[in-house]
């Protein structure tokens, strides 16, 4: 097994050991990047240089002794959302395809202060809109488990990359579910943080009421090493929220044993693959069996959040993208004789593409005079009862199981031509960003070769059960396979 | 082993039942056969509950008598069905549960045999608990409905639910003997037929056979009883099962059962014997008397009354009018309303100061409960001292409040509200709300009373958005049959020969006298604004009976859910009703409404059209019943082009057409939240509390300006440079 293969904390206990140093590892990861990327196209920009040399860097502070963490040395990519200072951050648009941000995000920054070594800028929808990684302006990302299929969307290039050996960590952005379906088609492990739990500073806004930061890994162990680095209070963005946070890693391996497990009975319905549903079943029972009680549970507007999500988030999208506009960053188109208003409309004709143009135009539909409170008004009122829903079912349980998407990865161009159908495929993740909630996407083995996911979703703030019910399940798989 | 050896056969015809044993069965060998309904392991002496169909009786099983059958008891668990041989002998004293009728007994078990075994269970079905006094350790109502509906054979077996359906089939089979004694027969009438005048939210079954066409499923059997009577059947019934797509609420389903009667040569009195006889049986097997003759109130009176149609006579608070009596107020708020030729109406709550503080009527009443009903406000007194008294009283002269007091019966203890707007029916709608709630938050309802009434005299029509309507449907019978049809005023002045049973406040049946002429049925068209042309498409076959001599009759549906819920008390009508749709419409245990399959889909020519909209509600994770399938929103070009306009984008006329399609497809599927009752939901722009955030103000260093700059598409001398901004 080629290092870019092991998982952050076995490659940390090697470079602890001195078997392997951080430039051994960086090269296997660009090596296979050399290998993988004609066909998989996960990286919108790969950083070689800076790479190996923050590798020789790492290497230099293991030698002294004085490793920052136990995340140094240890390759990462960032979803081309997020910001890095003098490298690209294109946002998978034409209409920032040279834009180098003078700033890190912060949770880039807290990576890279942490030791870890940015290898590149990764594949994704444009302004992370669409659930395939097909809507970028860099052409799609491949699912590695079967190029013929895409990875799931919008953080596609972060999970395929993960899924590769293209990277060991990677960051994405979850707006609707774009960590955890990507994760679940790509069969990693995928976590979006409760809102407010990690930083937005410096992440190309989409929704801003629903944008989150979340990582990818291989391992849950890996995501929650990430999650402790990244997350936390960030003056620069005031939704973060200021509370302490918890030692993530060292509270995985307490068990659960009597944690109630819910069961939405909403979400097992038609409209789930039932070969998929089974196999969410299956790792029900295998988190029951491990300790934990399984309730059924009700959560009856699910059936709601996908209206309400793509009312809500395209309304904030049309607000949030009205930035591009030609001036102060970005494309600009003019004819020599046009106005302000001409230039700013053949710019944003030139520079976004289709869905992006039709998520604004939704967005400023619903938004507009007449129809403010038949929409948009009417999903705010939609999200407070999904909430409620919420609320109610975590008074009797401790977490929720539930499928990570209807289907399984489908192939590319099968669902490009009817918009809605693509919004489908969205119905399980919704949920946790119109709420808040922290959710995890993890592996529940395959059919027919392809990657099923499972999420875990928790109460606000508490992604340490989370994240520990996704260990014992990982726990549990891994001591199947060795039996 | 010759062939019938291997047949299990079973000791049927020596069986007994575990609840008919009793202290006169001691000493009986017998043979019992049920579920485990509970086990107690006492380590030297194993108890279980056995039940069956007829009750549960404890059955003991002792090592000393049989160790290889204790054995085999000792692996037993809930719901295993056995057979269980032993012998009925008298418990030892002290060891009795009176909680069982079989209590004072129980069986000493020989030969067990496990006839099947049974899967853990979803959810507790045991209702008796073993010892006296001891709790059970869950009850069964507790268990969420949907995982009881998934698992219903299960809660079938529950005694209580076993109860409801025995007293469902007693009340259909008292309804079957009182209608029998009447000289009325059952004749079963179609399922499948043709979509009827209510025609909007009939289920439609298509036709393989006919390509293209659809039979429908009766919402009642209206048409075809009346074709009954024109056939010479003089007293017909049926209990009827029923269907309706209706939106979802919480007490309706989607199909349900009525007693469906009709019968020739009579009016109204004969309804009202007939029915009173068949009600006064039904309520009879619950032990509970109505008295005959059930009392009658027009519907004006019903409405200045009560407010409603449906009144609950099981307490007071009757409203007065008070318009005349405050004609020269000078309290300007009434003055207005009456100026404007509204009304003032008022009741009065009976020792009600104490319960409705000065708070609960201000919060709970004048800025919640009318309000939210469309009231602008409610005047409310106290009477204290022989004298009403308010923060509004002293707007009121000395006559007017001992006229107000007067009027609405106050005594000394008791609140007086008052509602007033230029809206009649608003005024209702609010007095009528206020009483019920007033009356449950006082507990002035007795829950042990049942108080049945007849409502009459119906408006014949009424004002519907489309024009004139029937009030109930086209064939009821006028009072008058001497009006102009072309005259709305005199139309909506007319009333019908209908008539509703109510009780408790609950609608539980209605009918009318029908029209047995032809010319009367016309003119009805005529008002309704039909054509000749019209009525034929729309019920011509009917219509031509109509012509072939036809007797006088009328008739009446009664709800049968809703009856039985009522007798029994029950939660839900669902609770009476042996296989449930939930709340959404659909069946947990059998997961009806289901995709239908491709090939048969084909086959009934449906595949084209189908697949269109199956694909989109494939992927949705629970359809939404009762939702109409209109036809998909548009969106205009212009709408297109004026939302581009907003978003600042230019669109070629492919994008144009694109848009106009996926723009209607996404709104045309959020449409579905129209379901939804959010008229009283905050909004909710943000999952974690808006505040305004607050920082030190304190003077840092900023972004570099020139790497700012930098990133600018065109800049000159340290600025953004961009087009004129001016017109020309």
């Amino acid at each position: 097994m080629a290092a870019c293969d092991l998982s952050a904390m076995q490659l940390a206990s090697l470079l602890r050991r001195g078997e392997i140093s951080a430039r051994q590892i960086t090269t296997s990861v660009l090596e296979r990047i050399e290998q993988r990327e004609e066909s998989l196209n996960a990286f919108i920009t790969v950083t070689p240089e800076q790479a190996l040399d923050q590798a020789d860097r790492a290497d230099a502070r293991f030698r002294a002794g004085r490793p920052l963490s136990m995340l140094d040395g240890i390759p990462f990519v960032a979803k081309d959302n997020l910001c890095t200072r003098g490298i690209k951050t294109t946002c998978g648009s034409r209409i920032l395809e040279n834009y180098v941000p003078s700033y890190d995000a912060t949770a880039v920054r807290r990576m890279l202060d942490q030791g870890a070594v940015l290898v590149g800028k990764t594949n994704m929808d444009e302004f992370a809109m669409g659930s395939s990684t097909e809507n970028s302006a860099f052409g799609p990302t491949r699912n590695p488990h079967d190029p013929q299929r895409v990875p799931g969307g919008s953080s596609g290039g972060s999970a395929a990359a993960v899924a590769a050996g293209e990277t060991v960590l990677a960051l994405g952005s979850d707006t609707g579910g774009s960590i955890r379906l990507p994760a679940a088609f790509c069969g990693v492990v995928g976590l979006k943080p409760t809102y407010g739990r990690v930083s937005r500073y410096g992440l190309v806004s989409y929704a801003s009421s629903l944008d989150q930061v979340g990582t990818l890994a291989r391992t849950v162990m890996d995501c929650a090493w990430m999650l402790k680095a990244v997350c936390g209070h960030d003056h620069r963005d005031s939704t973060s929220a200021d509370l302490p946070i918890p030692d993530f890693p060292s509270t995985l391996g307490n068990g659960i044993h009597g944690l109630r497990i819910g069961l939405p009975h909403d979400y097992f319905v038609e409209g789930l693959d039932p070969s998929v549903a089974a196999r969410i079943r299956e790792a029900a029972d295998v988190l029951a069996e491990c300790g934990a009680r399984l309730v059924d549970t009700r959560l009856p507007n699910a059936r709601h959040a996908i209206s309400t999500y793509y009312l809500i988030a395209t309304a904030e999208a049309s607000s949030n993208l009205a930035r591009y506009d030609g001036v102060r960053y970005g494309l600009r188109q003019a004819k020599p004789s046009g106005d302000m208003i001409q230039m700013i409309q053949a710019t944003r004709s030139a520079g976004f593409g289709r869905e992006v143009k039709r998520r604004i135009m939704l967005g400023s539909y619903v938004l507009s005079a007449g129809y403010y409170d038949a929409y948009y008004l009417k999903a705010q009122k939609v999200r407070r009862l999904i909430k409620a829903d919420f609320d109610r079912v975590f008074e009797k349980v401790d977490c929720i199981v539930a499928p990570a998407s209807p289907c399984l990865p489908f192939a590319l161009g099968e669902k490009t031509a009817e918009p809605l159908q693509m919004y489908l495929v969205d119905v399980f993740t919704v949920s946790a960003n119109l709420v808040g909630l922290p959710a995890l996407s993890l592996n529940c083995g395959t059919l027919d070769g392809l990657p099923v996911g499972f999420q875990v979703m928790g109460r606000p703030f508490d992604e340490e059960t989370v994240l520990r019910v996704g260990h014992v399940y990982e726990q549990a798989q891994v001591e199947s396979t060795r039996e | 082993m010759n062939q019938a050896d291997s047949i299990e056969t079973l000791p049927w015809r020596e069986r007994a039942f575990c609840g008919r044993l009793s202290p006169s069965d001691i000493g009986q060998e017998i043979v019992l056969m049920g579920w485990v309904d509970a086990i107690r392991d006492h380590g030297n002496l194993l108890f279980i509950h056995l039940r069956d169909t007829s009750g549960i009786v404890q059955v003991v099983f002792d090592p000393q008598r049989s160790p290889a059958d204790y054995r085999k008891a000792s692996l037993l668990r809930e719901e295993f069905v056995v057979q269980v041989a032993g012998r009925v002998v008298q418990r030892r004293p002290g060891t009795e549960n009176p909680n069982l009728v079989t209590g004072e007994i129980e069986v000493a078990a020989g030969k067990l045999v496990v006839l099947s075994e049974a899967r853990p269970l979803p959810f507790p079905i045991s209702e008796k608990a073993m010892v006296f006094g001891e709790e059970l350790h869950a009850s069964p109502d507790k268990v969420d409905e949907d995982l009881r509906l998934r698992y219903r054979y299960l809660d079938i077996r529950r005694p209580s639910v076993q109860e409801i359906l025995k007293t469902r089939y007693i009340l259909l089979k008292t309804i079957r003997d009182a209608l029998h004694e009447q000289g009325f027969i059952e004749v079963e009438t179609p399922i499948l037929t043709r979509s009827t005048p209510e025609g909007a939210r009939d289920y439609l079954v298509p036709s393989r056979l006919h390509r293209g066409k659809f039979y429908s499923l009766p919402q009642s059997p209206q048409l075809f009883k009346q074709l009954l009577m024109v056939g010479g059947i003089d007293r017909y019934f049926q209990i009827a099962r029923c269907f309706r797509d209706e939106d979802l609420r919480p007490n309706r389903q989607p199909e349900f059962s009525q007693l469906d009667l009709e019968a020739a040569f009579i009016d109204e009195t004969f309804i009202y014997e007939v029915v009173e006889e068949v009600v006064c049986r039904m309520f009879s097997v619950a032990g509970i008397a109505l008295r005959r003759p059930f009392p009658r109130m027009t519907y004006e009176n019903a409405m200045a009354r009560y407010g409603t149609d449906k009144p609950d006579l099981r307490f007071g608070m009757e409203f007065h009018d008070l318009t005349q009596d405050l004609r020269s107020t000078g309290y300007d708020v009434f003055q207005r309303i009456i100026r404007d030729g509204g009304r003032i109406k008022g009741f009065s709550v009976k020792a009600g100061s104490r319960a409705l503080s000065k708070n609960v009527l201000q919060n709970d009443y004048a800025q919640g409960l009318v309000p939210a009903l469309g009231g602008r406000g409610m005047t409310w007194m106290k009477m204290i001292d022989g004298r009403l008294q308010s923060n509004v009283a002293q707007f009121f002269r000395e006559e007017e409040l001992h006229t107000i007091a007067r009027r609405l019966e106050a005594q000394d203890g008791d609140v007086i509200v008052m509602i007033a707007d230029v809206s009649t029916p608003l005024v209702n709608k609010v007095l009528c709300s206020l009483r019920l709630d007033m009356a449950r938050r006082l507990g002035m309802i007795d829950q042990s009373l049942f108080q049945p009434l007849w409502v009459t005299h119906f408006p014949l029509f009424e004002l519907k958005e489309e024009g004139i309507g029937s009030k109930h449907h086209p064939f009821t019978m006028p009072e008058q049959t001497d009006f102009d049809p072309t005259d709305r005023e005199q139309l909506l002045m007319l009333h019908s020969r209908a008539y509703d049973l109510v009780i408790n406040g609950e609608e539980c049946g209605g009918g009318s006298i029908r029209i047995h002429r032809m010319e009367i049925q016309q003119k009805i068209f005529a008002a309704l604004g039909l054509t000749q042309a019209e009525a034929e498409t729309k019920f011509g076959f009917f219509l031509k009976a109509l012509q072939y001599g036809t007797p006088p009759h009328g008739g009446l549906a009664l709800g049968i859910d809703r009856l039985l819920a009522l007798i029994l008390g029950l939660s839900s009508i669902r609770e009476g009703i042996a296989f449930p749709k939930n709340r959404s419409a659909a069946c947990p245990l059998t997961q009806a409404p289901a995709e239908a399959d491709p090939a048969q889909l084909r086959e009934l020519g449906l595949a084209g059209k189908v697949t269109a909209s199956a694909e989109t509600t494939a992927s949705q994770p629970t359809p939404v019943a009762g939702r109409p399938a209109a036809a998909r929103g548009t969106i205009s070009r212009e709408e297109v082009l004026h939302v581009a306009r907003l978003s600042r984008l230019q669109l070629d006329k492919a994008d144009v057409e694109c848009f106009q399609h996926d723009l209607a497809a996404v709104l045309d599927y959020v449409n579905a939240l129209a379901e939804l009752d959010i008229e009283n939901v905050e909004p909710m722009s943000h999952v974690l509390e808006i505040k305004n955030v607050w920082r030190e103000d304190v003077a840092a260093s900023t972004e570099d300006p020139s790497a700012l700059l930098a990133a600018a598409p065109e800049s000159e001398q340290g600025y953004y440079k961009v087009p004129k901004i001016l017109e020309s």
